[in-house]
């Protein structure tokens, strides 16, 4: 990537004319490690009064936002922030500039996730620590280089963007694939190709394009991207998903990429997928309410896909007890999971899930209509069955299958009234399932008339 | 085109035959964590700081790998130059787990002034004093070995920036 040669302008002064002018910023929890950035920045031609500290994300948000550094150097894990997430707020400041500006991480987490996303969201340079001085400073060198003076294929394809953003499609066309025969692996240069293609709405040439940019290089991020969004597009969810996959395979634990991938595994009935991205979930550093919820939410369907094949109930009882871990005793997670139990007639793995319970939850309705369910389904005392159900609606635990239980109790203990009363009730709170309702009363009488 | 092949195309995947060896490049299982945690003893006081404290405990934090040593930051006074400090450290990563209990040098101390920002506009936070430590191994054998421990983080820094210039090139 260095340029130096006969005639050209050495690396280290191209860096300190840039850095002359420009802000720095460091944030890093450590005290010491923004000092030695702090010097390594200021012996690279950053002036002193230039070069900004910070040890936490707050505080950094706010110094991006005033002061509007070009670099941001920063540690990845920042308290409970992702340092990362300061790109956002670098572009949002300059966001006509960011070819202009670096931002580097340098951690102690060397994670696949870490490093990964990095990847994804763009960031100019990753560096683990322990550094050593000459290589985090020829890796400065390098990044910030490259970035304000491209070889010539990347500065084509700024200039392309550039052509791209500004609507003139036609010449960002041209640029692009004259950019083509300035590098051996023109992945990107291919990318940019399918975007115009895709902005000229021709779906079929941008899929063609991005295809050739993965021919190129099979990881090509850009390009797996712009396939899959436009797989999306079509709503062709099998094919999306089949990039989805591959994108999980080398970009993995991603979070928001999990909540995507599961979703359409789901959608696309990939079951046997669920358990795999359940691992990848496992070794997620910063799982979101959200992702918790997508990763229970799949465990759930796919576990109830799998009670639906008797050989494989046990598997699906296993997905149940990793959603119930994950979701930490949600309450509607173990209704829905006991729920399900009891509806495929596995009583005794539905009652081995009763106890999961938090014990504050033990007095909500969701506890009380399991139990009741649970027991309606051991063949608990009728009388005592319907004083319990009836207790519930009267709490306002309104569910179309104590309606059933009750109904059925009261057929068979030959309380017809009540039945018909409970019958009435019932349609009235569940009107779709009026015929249902009515079928159990039905049912009693055609089996007496035999 | 087989049905394979048309379905490969499709979707950018690639062939079976050369999915192994891209797998075998940047698959997960390829291109695992790295990880060192260790523990310094000062050997005249006794006193010790962890990587992994928790916290209120007194941490350090390991910055730059040099030569012969390495760089650390540890609380204020916690050494002074000439010090010996036991180095108790674990690398785990990249299917190898490596450890080191050998004794160290200090060869320099630089002191960090406290300092105080404001963190919001009602609280203003003062961090602690810290000195940032190099500690040295003497012995040519304790150097080799730390060079071996030093290697691991060089790889990995190598795989990270061959990652980077495939999934963006």
């Amino acid at each position: 990537m260095s340029q130096q040669g006969a005639g050209q302008v050495p690396d280290e002064v191209i860096l300190r004319k840039y850095l002359d002018s420009r802000k720095v910023l460091i944030v890093d929890p450590s005290l010491s490690t923004r000092a030695a950035l702090s010097n390594l920045m200021q012996s690279l031609g950053a002036k002193s009064k230039s070069v900004l500290q910070s040890n936490s994300y707050a505080q950094a948000t706010d110094i991006i936002s005033v002061e509007r550094p070009h670099v941001v150097i920063t540690e990845y894990e920042l308290e409970k922030r992702c340092g990362l997430d300061l790109l956002q707020s670098q572009r949002v400041q300059r966001p006509t500039e960011t070819k202009d500006c670096i931002f580097i991480i340098v951690t102690g987490n060397a994670s696949q996730s870490a490093v990964a996303k990095a990847a994804e969201e763009d960031v100019d340079a990753f560096i683990v620590k322990p550094y050593s001085s000459d290589h985090i400073r020829t890796t400065l060198i390098r990044s910030a280089v490259f970035k304000l003076n491209p070889p010539p294929y990347y500065a084509a394809i700024s200039i392309g963007k550039k052509s791209l953003a500004e609507g003139k499609l036609n010449e960002a066309e041209e640029i692009f694939t004259r950019a083509i025969q300035l590098d051996k692996l023109p992945s990107l240069a291919y990318f940019y190709l399918g975007e115009t293609s895709r902005v000229q709405k021709v779906a079929e040439e941008a899929k063609g394009k991005y295809q050739k940019g993965l021919h190129f290089n099979r990881i090509h991020y850009k390009c797996m991207v712009g396939l899959y969004d436009l797989h999306m597009l079509e709503r062709n969810f099998e094919k999306a998903y089949e990039i989805v996959k591959r994108i999980s395979t080398y970009f993995p634990a991603n979070p928001k990429r999990l909540v995507e991938i599961l979703r359409l595994a789901i959608q696309t009935g990939q079951y046997d997928d669920i358990e795999k991205y359940y691992a990848i979930f496992q070794n997620i550093d910063d799982r979101s309410e959200e992702l918790i919820r997508h990763v229970t939410a799949a465990l759930v369907v796919c576990g109830k896909h799998y009670l639906s094949i008797k050989p494989a109930a046990k598997r699906g009882v296993e997905l149940f007890e990793k959603a119930c871990v994950i979701s930490q005793g949600k309450t509607g997670v173990l209704k829905e999971v006991i729920l399900s139990l009891v509806t495929h007639g596995m009583i005794k793995d539905a009652r081995k899930f009763l106890p999961r319970f938090p014990v504050q939850a033990t007095n909500s309705p969701e506890y009380l209509f399991c139990e009741f369910l649970i027991e309606c389904k051991e063949g608990h005392k009728k009388f005592a069955l319907l004083d319990k159900g009836r207790s519930l609606l009267a709490k306002n635990i309104v569910d179309e299958n104590i309606y059933i239980e009750l109904i059925m109790i009261s057929v068979e203990s030959k309380l017809e009234k009540e039945a018909g009363e409970l019958v009435l009730e019932a349609c009235k709170h569940f009107p779709s399932k009026s015929q249902n309702f009515e079928r159990l009363v039905r049912k009693k009488d055609s089996s007496v008339k035999k | 085109m087989s049905d394979e092949e048309k379905k490969e195309s499709e979707t950018g995947s690639e062939p079976a035959s050369e999915k192994d060896e891209i797998d075998s490049l940047y698959s997960r299982d390829s291109f695992s964590t790295i990880r060192l945690e260790f523990k310094l003893t000062n050997i005249v006081t006794r006193k010790s700081v962890d990587s992994q404290a928790k916290p209120g405990e007194p941490l350090a934090t390991l910055q730059e790998a040099l030569d012969t040593g390495f760089k650390t930051e540890v609380p204020s006074s916690f050494c002074l130059k000439n010090q010996r400090i036991l180095f108790d450290g674990v690398v785990t990563g990249l299917d190898k787990k490596y450890s080191m209990k050998e004794e160290a040098v200090v060869s320099k101390v630089e002191s960090h002034q406290t300092i105080s920002y404001q963190k919001s506009k009602e609280a203003t936070v003062t961090e602690s004093p810290v000195d940032t430590v190099t500690l040295v191994f003497q012995e040519e054998a304790l150097v080799t070995m730390w060079k071996e421990l030093r290697g691991l983080f060089e790889k990995r820094q190598a795989q990270i920036e061959d990652f980077f210039k495939a999934a963006k090139g």
